[in-house]
């Protein structure tokens, strides 16, 4: 794994209100190494999504953070709105988890693909609509000319995701952060934006950050995972490393929590009430 | 067949339509089309499948809060036409939905929340309804601190053990779990499964859950039936299904419910394209248009439950024709 691409060091979040400061991350650090695919784990309430949020000064108004943040060498925290808006899209570029409404509902998709396509890189309309054409045939979305004359809301969900990471590509950036970007999908539809991502990030030399609650995932497409609970990083590892000897309690927890309830129906991993109902179910013709 | 008894909730030719008007045309929606399936006392049946299944509607449709347009439900022997009123139905079957955040009223505390079925249902005393409320609060390992609280006051797997509480309040036969973990995180997830499971046993509930997760179902089903477009498409023991799907959807299925384990596992089976509209239906099998095992006669006759293995069933002559 070569250098790292983002460094995150002692990032500390604060949330002030009227009735006192509410601390929600602390001394935050890792790293993200250029070109691969790293996890950011957590269930509700860990800081995954507010860390994500903060590489982009996206965090909510009321977060007062500290620390650094490091991309390609340069630090990120403390820049204005300026230097903010020049960073996002063209060199870091976010996917959210509910793509459609990621979407404005009033304008085709190929519209605002095509505005993304003429702001950040600067084409003639028919040279954004030429790219936006091959990208979205680049994602496997079928008959892209088509689609592209639609609205939002005639795409389905997997299709929506497809649309924002196409969005996301047209801009060349070289970090993608996902934020739970197959929430919501279908099992199916999930497995087949995963593929894509992990095939993205290999053709075009990608750095992808996947903020997730779901170990599966993480173990199917991600390099190196990083595991925050209630604000803090708690254990950091490549990804073969971390399923085969997670180092906290916690991590092995959520391995138990997560394998517990997945199964392929080939090994029975057996929780007491899992072995009493097979041998409910066990017919007699496979006994 | 080996299922013991008689079943609490018998479901036949059940099918549930739409009628959909757009741009002055009218256009049937069929989203539950001829469903078979029997609860029984103390077990788990599953009904999976991915959204536009028709799993939901195939839930309300039981519990008629949409009119199904043509099949029988009998619960406990008893068709549902038979309740004079609708609501006396809930006295029998109750359902856990998947968001307690919506399905809780946010303006009653937990404590109405819990009386308001039984004040509906049962003809109980104001006395005997307060020792319920704490047996309930007992049976779903919640302190009764909690009583006074607003669902807003409550963590999400609080809610949901508030949400099941209110399901067994009336202490129904037949109980609906529509999704119940699927707005919690992993942890919480497991303890709320396991926690069904024990009432399942203390109580011989019948409950049918409805699921597009088959870690879920694997874990508290004991038999399964795959919903794909509204039909049926395989059934039978959990552990038989799971293991040797015969249908080419639950193999998909299967194959992409991802693995918490480094390097993932190998996809045997790939759909291509999306679940179609359920318009634009073919003849044929419904998942014809998406299947690579898919033969001519596969979009022009309409493949019925045939016996796989033994209580195994699936609707696909290509795969029944392999041998195994």
């Amino acid at each position: 794994m070569s250098a790292a691409l983002l460094e995150v060091r002692g990032l500390s979040g604060v949330f002030r209100t009227r009735a006192g400061d509410t601390p929600v991350l602390h001394d935050v650090s890792f790293d993200l190494p250029a070109g691969g695919i790293t996890a950011v784990v957590g269930e509700t309430g860990s800081g995954k999504s507010l860390t994500a949020l903060s590489i982009l000064g996206l965090q909510p108004p009321g977060l007062v953070t500290g620390g650094s943040i490091r991309f390609d060498g340069r630090e990120l925290m403390g820049l204005d709105e300026a230097g903010y808006r020049a960073l996002r899209g063209s060199q870091i570029a976010m996917v959210f988890q509910d793509a459609r409404s990621s979407l404005n509902p009033v304008l085709t998709v190929g519209r605002q693909l095509c505005d993304v396509a003429r702001l950040h890189r600067g084409l003639s309309r028919r040279d954004a609509a030429a790219l936006v054409e091959q990208t979205l045939a680049r994602v496997a979305i079928p008959e892209p000319r088509r689609r592209m004359a639609q609205y939002p809301h005639e795409f389905s969900g997997g299709m929506a995701q497809r649309v924002m990471i196409v969005m996301a590509l047209l801009c060349e950036p070289r970090l993608l952060l996902l934020d739970e970007p197959t929430t919501g999908l279908d099992v199916t539809t999930q497995a087949d934006v995963m593929e894509l991502i992990v095939a993205l990030t290999q053709e075009a030399g990608l750095t992808t950050c996947l903020v997730t609650h779901d170990l599966g995932l993480v173990g199917e497409a991600c390099d190196r995972v990083v595991v925050m609970r209630r604000g803090r990083v708690v254990e950091q590892a490549d990804a073969a490393t971390f399923f085969s000897d997670p180092a906290t309690d916690y991590a092995r927890t959520l391995l138990a929590a997560n394998r517990d309830t997945v199964d392929q129906g080939t090994a029975n991993q057996g929780t007491a009430n899992q072995d009493t109902a097979n041998q409910d179910t066990e017919p007699e013709g496979t006994a | 067949m080996t299922e013991p008894g008689k079943p609490l909730l018998s479901v036949t030719g059940l099918r549930t339509e739409f009628t959909v008007r757009s741009r002055g045309s009218r256009r049937t929606l069929r989203a539950v089309d001829g469903v078979d399936l029997e609860l029984h006392a103390g077990r788990t049946s599953a009904v999976v499948g991915e959204s536009g299944s028709g799993k939901s509607t195939l839930a309300r449709s039981i519990l008629r809060l949409v009119e199904p347009t043509a099949g029988t439900v009998l619960v406990d022997g008893r068709p549902l036409s038979a309740f004079r009123r609708r609501r006396d139905i809930y006295k029998d079957i109750q359902m856990v939905f998947q968001d307690p955040r919506s399905s809780l009223d946010p303006r009653q505390r937990v404590r109405e929340i819990l009386d308001e079925p039984m004040r509906l249902h049962l003809r109980r005393s104001p006395a005997d309804r307060a020792r319920r409320i704490r047996e309930l609060l007992a049976a779903v390992e919640l302190d009764e601190a909690i009583l006074e609280r607003r669902p807003a006051a409550l963590s999400g797997g609080q809610r949901q053990r508030v949400g099941i509480a209110r399901a067994l309040a009336v202490e129904p036969k037949v109980v609906i779990l529509d999704e119940p973990t699927a707005s919690l995180d992993a942890s919480t997830r497991g303890v709320v499964l396991d926690l069904l499971a024990r009432l399942q046993r203390e109580n011989d509930l019948a409950y049918l859950l409805i699921s597009h997760d088959l870690h879920t179902v694997r874990r508290i089903a004991h038999t399964v039936a795959v919903m794909y477009l509204g039909r049926v498409i395989e059934t039978g023991p959990v552990a038989e299904v799971l293991r040797h799907p015969a249908h080419p959807y639950t193999q998909a299925l299967i194959d992409a419910a991802p693995v918490a384990a480094h390097g993932g596992h190998h996809r045997t089976i790939r759909l291509t394209g999306e679940i179609p509209s359920p318009f634009d239906r073919n003849p044929g099998c419904v998942l014809a248009s998406r299947c690579p095992l898919a033969e001519a006669s596969c979009t022009t006759r309409q493949p019925s439950l045939a016996e796989f293995r033994p209580d195994h069933f699936a609707a696909c002559p290509v795969t029944h024709r392999q041998p195994r």
